[in-house]
């Protein structure tokens, strides 16, 4: 019975992902959509913890916490990329875009110069 | 070839088709974002290797379930956290972001 269940909570975190999915297609909606995948996968992580073959929980506890810490800092201070490009991008594609051999010694120049 | 194999192929021909009409005509501008949350949710691996930790299987598979564990607790983690960091970037230039989507969408059936 137990096994039933588990099998209807992971087609309903299907069907959750799917619509997060879809949700997140359109501007005005994508906070919810985003919202919905993480329950999803909430429903999906305690479904597994009751599964009969789980025999000891400690190794588990040990793992997800160090993922936790490991993953916070990724997600929450790691730069966006937006703002971290622009340096690079402001040079690199004039520098192999452009065929004036002139203007791409100039921006190696500068890059040198930066460096 | 048994009946479970091609029921299986049935569900993943029906997947390829719903993973298609879910990722079509999406605005240029939320393709990061979109990009972000589904690598999050492939973090559902993390089922699988829960159950290879808590399974008692000797050393070899504690140890394997436990770092699969921590990896795929760090992409959901990391994932959605950045994925909410980027959805609150633009939430504050709202005005913009439903512009560009309309020109998106007008661009789109235009063609």
């Amino acid at each position: 019975m137990t096994e039933i269940l588990i099998q209807f909570a992971y087609l309903f975190a299907a069907f959750l992902f799917i619509t997060a999915l879809r949700t997140l297609g359109r501007p005005d909606s994508a906070r919810r959509g985003m919202q919905l995948a993480a329950f999803g996968m909430a429903v999906a992580i305690i479904a597994t913890l009751f599964q009969a073959g789980i025999v000891s929980y400690e190794w588990i506890v040990v793992g997800a916490a160090v993922g936790a810490i490991a993953g916070y800092p990724l997600g929450m201070w790691v730069p966006m990329t937006a703002t971290a490009m622009p340096k690079a991008a402001n040079c690199m594609p004039r520098l192999a875009l452009s065929g004036r051999p002139r203007a791409r010694r100039a921006v190696m120049n500068r890059n040198a110069a930066s460096k | 070839m048994s009946t479970m194999t091609i029921i299986q192929l049935f569900v993943f021909m029906l997947a390829g088709f719903v993973g298609v009409q879910t990722i079509n005509r999406i605005p240029p501008l939320l393709h990061t974002p979109l990009m972000a949350a589904t690598n999050a949710i492939s973090g559902i691996s993390l089922v699988a290797s829960l159950v290879l930790a808590g399974s008692g299987d000797g050393v070899l598979a504690t140890v394997l379930g436990t770092t699969a564990v921590g990896c795929a607790m760090a992409n959901i983690v990391g994932g959605f956290l950045i994925t909410d960091r980027m959805l609150s970037m633009f939430k504050r230039t709202k005005t913009a972001a439903t512009d560009n989507s309309k020109d998106g969408a007008s661009s789109a059936a235009t063609p």
